[in-house]
């Protein structure tokens, strides 16, 4: 049935619109424009499926590999006849750059059988070629091993020709093979498995092929089809190359493959055994992902395949839905399981040669692992040291991103993830086994998804986003993977939920709070739809979202989901691990928002399973410690909390690392030193913890920016106006690289700006500022709008506008006088504000 | 050189450019015939080597066949255009001459690293790719020549935008389109 030009141009519509969209948008595309036409869509579809194999497809024009078609007077049959040392040529059997094959047989007639006969281009011979050859033939020659087609005989003709003489494999290139055969992904293995063998085998012989590549593999069928790869020209390569004759240095005519030579190969370094292993994983990268239609692809009905009576009739008897159900699982699989095998081939194609398998049996190894269901041991090394390398180019430390968080009043939630990680692993081992399979293999699978992702983000192939060429930012990373994950993993919610959870969690690590909510937002859809409304699910993915939006800072919407996730806990899961990191978060929030009571309740509830479960000396027993000194700051009892940071402080004193755990509990004692008056002792304290934070937190994280607006905060008490200055605008800066919307540090930045304008009698300047911290105030509910440690009240008074400072400033005291009690730290510093506010009123 | 012919030549290409069909008919195997020529000497010179540029061999053609001061652009895009065409038949003309197989065995890869391939097998790719080219001739010609062009005579996408009177953005859209149907139906056959 060929197809009609109207019926190609509905295609043709549709196709060019999906065209322009990123693979990804393209199936909702698709949903939307072809409704009722599910016919034109699977054309539309069938077409695109071929988008990703057509890359070299018809590019290298027709002549290039035509030439032997026009060899009139060197036809395929004018040598026919000739002999060429013992041997007679009966055809020709190709044709290619290093030469030209012939079918020959033994003039002498010495035995009968036939052999391949290659004569050596000329422009690859050498004059040296000869004696290097007599060197290497007969290391050549011993290799006998089923997979390799065997070097027999070689020599120059009486016309100055060199030539090689092989055995003659009368088969089908591997690619072909594999894909004409349809083969499945297991009986590919287990083909490349003996190409492997063979490889092996030449190695142990101290025989590099230096040009492994599909079309130097035919697969010969016996008689009862089974198939044997068989490598063409071993070591050939080696013999041809004009550098090994060691009087050369010139590279050029070194022979070799580009997308299959390994990076040694290209540069021009020693070529070593390893260098087989790299185009061996190129060579399995290619036989599994085959070019091929989708299934779909098939019977699509605007296919101009002409279709014959017989053809319908065997395809109506054919089980399709089943076959079609059979290769869409392979598909699949082939897409997501066999992430194991992905990393294989990243192992095998990593570009030190030192870091690849050790060898092509090793690599064999870890393919016939694969193929007995047994773990791969490509998988681990590779993902975590991806994940390391690209933690490292983030200039945050391993220990760092243990850290990373502390993101928050009193450090707590940073701890808090990591901790949360452990327990989650401890209690899944505790599990059945089977539950734990089944876990392993989720996790193999997020594993296998991330790591696509790291790999995908290679530099070199990463062009654009917000990090500069060649540099590739851990959120552009993730970002990336945020994007695919509905796309490629739709029917697969738990999985999907999983890996926005994890995505999510590493965002909120790296205080990217807006992208951190966006993926727990979705996590927790996704759990709802998985379990329902009340499941420890749907509990944990509540508690990690309201963590998110205490990071953005709207303290109430987190408020709310504390509780109900803390509710729901206590209904399904009371023993959860979660629920002591979930008190721990909860207390801290309700501390800063003046629920002393409630808090301390929420803290030493989770103190005493945290003691229980973790023993005094967890990092989780320690914040909790800590947050119990915030409460006793928040009402006023400065002494009790001072002794409660000092006791947090010596315990990390005490721990390898522990330093960098400091940084919040060193924090919070530089606010009782301001507070104190004590400003060059709070200013160290702020320093050191700022100094932490530099080699822990990315600049963006919001902690980071907190204690340099704590910095500018000190230095404006001191009168170091250009510093604080300084601080304040770098901290703005930064906040809108972060996008990050948090309403309290703008607010705090704003007003410290606008306050060291006026205090350098730049007055439009200043107004303009406080203008801007003013309709943020403005917006704000209540519990937000107070966290500015009063300096918005101090940029009216110091504007002169004392009419507007005082209403402001009578609400500030009443907030935390009615929240916190009259000993509020907060309280006291806005209740001498409005005494001196009096006074100079008064004054005037 | 032989300048009979080539005067020949551009009178019929301007009749044909001026709406004369049977020109084209007359202007064919003349452009074959060079082509072919062409062909010949050049991959006899080049053979194996990598840097075979098929636009050369249409170029040459162009040069020896046309008088350049009687003709127009028109002129000259109409006979890109058949040079391509003829481009295709020429070699795969060749190509059938050493085919043995009938079907199957055609490998959907049709590149350079295809000369490792028996030449049986390389012209069964060959001539199924004509045949695909042919079924979409049917419904789609432009993205035929588009394919004549680039594959077959190996011009630039600036070069095939004039001759066919598009904007290059839509030769390089129609390429591609042209390269999906392909594949799919190669592809297709192969199985």
């Amino acid at each position: 049935m060929a197809m009609r030009a109207e019926e190609w141009q509905k295609i043709e519509e549709l196709l060019d619109a999906a065209l322009e969209l990123a693979p990804a948008e393209r199936r909702k595309f698709l949903d939307e424009a072809s409704g009722g036409a599910p016919e034109l869509r699977r054309a539309v579809e069938s077409l695109l499926a071929c988008e990703a194999q057509i890359d070299g497809f018809l590019v290298t024009p027709a002549l290039a590999f035509s030439a032997d078609f026009f060899d009139d007077n060197d036809a395929p049959d004018a040598r026919v006849g000739q002999e060429i040392g013992h041997y007679r040529i009966i055809r020709e059997i190709g044709r290619g750059g290093m030469g030209t094959v012939f079918l020959v047989e033994r003039a002498d007639g010495e035995f009968e059988q036939q052999v391949a006969l290659k004569i050596v281009r000329r422009s690859f011979a050498d004059a040296d070629l000869t004696r290097r050859f007599r060197r290497e033939r007969q290391i050549l020659a011993s290799l006998d091993h089923p997979n390799i087609a065997r070097l027999l005989d070689g020599g120059v003709s009486d016309s100055d020709e060199p030539f090689l003489v092989m055995e003659y494999v009368k088969g089908v290139r591997i690619d072909d093979y594999c894909d004409g055969r349809d083969l499945s992904t297991s009986e590919r293995l287990r083909l490349f498995l003996k190409v492997c063998r063979g490889v092996s085998y030449a190695h142990q012989h101290l025989v590099v092929h230096r040009d492994i590549k599909p079309s130097n593999i035919l697969v010969v069928e016996d008689e009862q089809g089974k198939p044997t790869p068989k490598l063409l020209d071993f070591g050939i390569a080696k013999l041809l190359d004009p550098e090994q004759s060691g009087e050369h240095t010139q590279t050029e005519m070194r022979a070799f493959t580009p997308d299959y030579a390994s990076p040694e190969q290209v540069s021009g370094a020693p070529v070593t055994t390893a260098s087989d292993v790299y185009s061996l994983g190129v060579l399995l990268r290619d036989l599994l992902h085959a070019a091929r239609p989708s299934p779909d692809a098939r019977k699509a009905p605007g296919g101009w395949r002409s279709e014959t009576p017989a053809q319908k009739t065997i395809a109506t008897n054919l089980p399709t839905k089943q076959k079609d159900d059979d290769k869409r699982a392979k598909i699949n699989l082939r897409k997501y399981a066999s992430a194991e095998l992905g990393n294989i081939i990243t192992m095998a194609r990593r570009e030190d040669p030192a870091r690849r398998y050790a060898s092509a049996a090793q690599l064999a190894e870890d393919v016939q692992r694969y193929l007995d269901g047994q773990p791969v041991h490509a998988q681990k090394d590779s993902f975590t040291y991806r994940a390391g390398k690209f933690v490292r180019r983030n200039k945050v430390g391993v220990a760092a991103t243990v850290i990373i968080l502390l993101s928050l009043v009193g450090g707590i939630i940073a701890t808090v993830w990591q901790a949360r990680r452990a327990t989650r692993e401890a209690s899944v081992a505790a599990h059945e086994r089977d539950r734990a399979r089944v876990e392993a293999a989720k996790a193999e699978r997020i594993n296998a998804f991330l790591q696509s992702i790291f790999a995908s983000a290679d530099p070199s192939w990463y062009s654009t986003g917000h990090g500069q060429r060649g540099e590739v930012k851990v959120v552009d990373v993730l970002e990336q993977a945020g994007r695919r994950i509905d796309s490629e993993l739709k029917d697969e919610p738990e999985i999907r939920a999983e890996l926005h959870h994890t995505i999510g969690t590493t965002f909120q690590s790296l205080g990217q709070f807006e992208q951190a909510h966006t993926h727990f937002r979705a996590a927790l859809d996704a759990y709802r739809g998985l379990y329902g409304e009340r499941h420890t699910e749907v509990a944990e993915a509540l508690y990690y979202l309201a963590a998110s939006m205490y990071g953005r800072g709207d303290y109430a919407g987190a408020l709310a989901l504390f509780r109900q996730s803390l509710e729901m806990f206590r209904a399904v899961d009371p023993n959860n691990a979660n629920v002591p990191y979930l008190l721990a978060d909860f207390a801290s929030l309700l501390n800063g928002t003046g629920e002393t009571v409630a808090a301390e309740q929420a803290v030493r509830e989770g103190l005493e399973i945290a003691r229980q479960r973790y023993g005094d000396e967890h990092v989780l027993t320690l914040s909790l410690l800590g947050m119990l000194g915030s409460i006793y700051e928040a009402r006023g009892d400065l002494r009790q909390a001072e002794t409660s940071y000092q006791t947090v402080l010596a315990a990390y004193n005490g721990m390898p690392n522990g330093r960098l755990l400091s940084s919040g509990w060193l924090e919070n004692l530089g606010r009782l030193s301001m507070f104190k008056g004590e400003l060059k002792q709070a200013e160290a304290q702020y320093r050191e913890a700022f100094d932490i934070s530099h080699q822990t937190l990315n600049e963006t994280n919001p902690q980071h920016i907190n204690l340099l607006l704590m910095l500018a905060e000190i230095h404006y008490h001191q009168g170091a106006y250009a510093d604080t200055e300084k601080e304040a605008t770098s901290a703005l800066d930064l906040l809108r690289r972060n996008e990050s919307r948090n309403s309290h540090h703008q607010l705090r930045g704003l007003s410290l700006l606008s306050l060291t304008h006026a205090k350098t009698n730049r007055r439009a300047s200043a107004s303009a500022f406080l203008g801007e911290a003013l309709t943020m105030f403005n917006s704000l509910p209540d519990a937000d709008r107070y966290q500015d440690d009063g300096l918005l009240g101090e940029a009216l008074i110091a504007l002169k506008r004392e009419a507007e400072a005082r209403p402001l400033l009578l609400k500030r005291y009443a907030f935390f006088a009615r929240t916190h009690g009259e000993q509020n730290p907060q309280a006291v510093i806005t209740r001498q504000q409005l005494e001196r506010l009096d006074a100079t009123t008064r004054n005037h | 050189m032989n300048s009979e012919p080539q005067h020949d030549v551009t009178l019929i290409l301007q009749e044909w450019s001026n709406g004369d069909p049977e020109a084209a008919a007359r202007l064919m195997p003349l452009v074959y015939e060079e082509l072919r020529r062409q062909a010949r000497l050049f991959l006899r010179q080049e053979r194996g080597a990598h840097t075979l540029q098929p636009t050369a061999l249409v170029h040459e053609a162009y040069l020896r066949l046309i008088d350049q001061t009687r003709v127009n652009w028109q002129n000259r895009a109409h006979f890109y255009g058949i040079a391509a065409s003829m481009m295709r038949r020429v070699l795969i003309d060749h190509a059938r001459a050493h085919m043995t197989e009938k079907r199957g065995g055609a490998s959907i890869h049709l590149s350079i690293d295809d000369v490792q391939v028996p030449i049986e097998q390389r012209a069964a790719s060959l001539v199924a790719l004509d045949e695909a080219l042919k079924k979409l001739a049917e419904f789609d010609e432009r993205k035929c020549k588009v394919v004549e062009m680039r594959f077959f005579a190996g011009l630039k996408d600036e070069e095939i935008a004039k001759v066919l009177g598009v904007t290059t953005r839509t030769v390089l859209r129609d390429w591609k389109k042209a390269r999906l149907l392909l594949y799919r139906e190669l592809s297709q056959n192969q199985s």
